[in-house]
């Protein structure tokens, strides 16, 4: 090997080894610029899926109070009509009846009946007349008009009331409706359906007797905070995936179209709190609605 | 003296090897975050020093110390293909890099008898002719096998700041930069040598210290919050 050029070797160690460090130094520039265009592609597809996933959401929340829609106007146009109808039909029955009292004996040689008709009849009444109210809460239960035509505040003051006429417990509500500017009717109608789970699931799992809804602005947001006395529940089991019920998802996924959020806390020894937060939109056109209760709305993509 | 004249006669190599205190102090400081890996890495700086100073006391004393540097070839792959061991995902990869693990140290071995027809003749012992470029070629591909392994899993966030990438730039740096210059180790270290290179002889501890320097990011990195993979 002595026969070596040393002259040669020498150029021909300096080139290889260059070559191989610039090859070297390639890579590792290489790997750098590809992992974080890769990470940032990623990004954007995961940006793109979130962005696809509350769109669908959305149109699923949409399609929902659309179909409450046309089954509020169903029952308010044709069952409630043809209810209405039939109340009418047995006022006027009971008229003719009471007017013409010796037509009503023709009918049966048996007086004794006279008092039964007449007991039937006024059940018949008042079970329509039950129906009407029901048929007329449902509707009401579906599609919050007043929400639509006075806004938020006073929607939740009827829920309140309504709240009062079937359950035995005090719901206070604490606003001032001055402070809060009308929202889009999405926003509105997502705080409302929230406020109705929050004190359903009050009602039906933390055995309480007193419940307080704030509906406040604060620092550009609106809050919106339930209180019970109920038995409670721990917090932080409500984080994990899972432990949340199907109306605590509802409430994630109607936030998350509206790019609010939800806090759950203890406020002491007993009861629960949630407390919603979401961004004050600009302040909403205060021209009135119009004053058909039930709008259809067309699903926007 | 015979070292300070050894030192003042090839101030490079010298440096070399006091360089190796950087990442070794850097170690000390981040002891506490060090996982499998990076011990690993602090086993064979430790080992590395050790070697260095025996071998620069050696040369001090106009003694062959090439023995030195055969029997150090098979431990710094084991601990640097150790490091690969730890930190692969794939089971297929980890168990080849076992096997390799396992067979070079019996092929380290015979490269330095093949080498060294007559062991016992110290003075005129020479470096092994292939267990060097071997090895270069394993890490080489252990890294580029690696990086192919963090693209494709994209688990770390940011890479510039992976402990782990560092030290692997660093391997790179280091045997690629060799890898043409290890075949001709052979002929150039010789007790009678006729093939001078001249400056080009110094191409190796170069490298040596652009490693060591990239080394000493990679252990300054390893913080709590960067140990993992996910960094």
């Amino acid at each position: 090997m002595t026969a070596f050029n040393p002259e040669q070797v020498r150029f021909a160690i300096l080139i290889a080894t260059l070559v191989m460090l610039m090859m070297a130094v390639f890579a590792i520039v290489f790997v750098i610029y590809y992992q974080q265009r890769r990470l940032e592609q990623e990004k954007k597809l995961r940006d793109i899926e979130k962005s696809y996933q509350k769109m669908l959401l959305e149109t699923a929340l949409h399609s929902e109070e659309s179909e409450r829609r046309r089954i509020a106007q169903d029952l308010h146009d044709d069952i409630g009509t043809m209810l209405s109808l039939t109340k009418l039909s047995l006022n006027q029955l009971t008229k003719i009846l009471y007017k013409d009292s010796s037509r009503l004996f023709s009918f049966s040689s048996d007086t004794s009946n006279s008092p039964r008709t007449e007991l039937t009849l006024s059940k018949a009444q008042s079970l329509v007349e039950e129906t009407i109210v029901h048929v007329r809460r449902i509707t009401r239960d579906l599609v919050p008009t007043t929400l639509d035509q006075f806004g938020l505040v006073a929607a939740i003051e009827e829920f309140i009331q309504r709240m009062g006429e079937s359950y035995v417990l005090s719901v206070q509500f604490h606003c001032d409706s001055e402070d809060i500017p009308r929202q889009s009717p999405k926003v509105e109608l997502a705080l409302y359906r929230i406020m109705q789970e929050l004190v359903n699931n009050a009602i039906k799992h933390a055995n309480c007797d007193e419940i307080v809804i704030d509906l406040r602005l604060e620092q550009g947001k609106i809050e919106l905070q339930v209180t019970d006395n109920g038995k409670g529940f721990d917090p932080t089991a409500i984080q994990i995936i899972g432990q949340a019920g199907l109306g605590l998802r509802n409430i994630e996924s109607r936030l998350s179209v509206i790019n609010g959020s939800v806090n759950y806390h203890k406020p002491g020894l007993r009861g629960a709190r949630a407390r919603v937060q979401i961004p004050v939109e600009p302040e909403r056109n205060p021209k009135p609605e119009p004053l058909h209760p039930f709008r259809r709305t067309t699903i926007k993509g | 003296m015979a070292y300070l004249s050894y030192i003042e006669r090839y101030p490079l190599a010298s440096f070399a090897v006091f360089f190796l205190i950087v990442p070794l102090g850097l170690v000390w400081v981040r002891y506490r975050h060090l996982g499998k890996a990076f011990g690993l890495l602090l086993t064979f700086l430790a080992l590395d020093l050790a070697v260095g100073i025996w071998m620069l006391h050696l040369a001090a004393h106009r003694s062959n110390n090439l023995l030195l540097l055969n029997i150090f070839v098979p431990f710094r792959y084991v601990l640097f293909s150790g490091m690969f061991y730890f930190n692969f995902r794939s089971p297929r990869i980890k168990r080849i890099i076992l096997y390799t693990m396992i067979a070079f140290g019996p092929f380290a071995l015979l490269d330095i008898y093949a080498s060294n027809l007559n062991l016992a003749d110290l003075h005129n012992h020479l470096v092994g002719r292939y267990s060097q470029v071997v090895e270069s070629a394993l890490i080489i591909l252990w890294v580029l096998l690696y990086f192919y392994e963090i693209i494709n899993s994209l688990k770390v966030s940011n890479i510039l700041t992976y402990p782990f990438f560092w030290v692997c730039a660093g391997l790179l740096i280091f045997y690629s930069g060799n890898i043409f210059y290890f075949p001709f180790w052979y002929y150039i270290n010789k007790w009678e040598n006729n093939l001078r290179l001249g400056w080009v002889e110094d191409v190796p501890y170069i490298v040596e210290i652009i490693s060591l320097s990239l080394f000493s990011i990679g252990i300054w990195l390893t913080r709590p919050h960067h140990d993992s993979i996910q960094s």
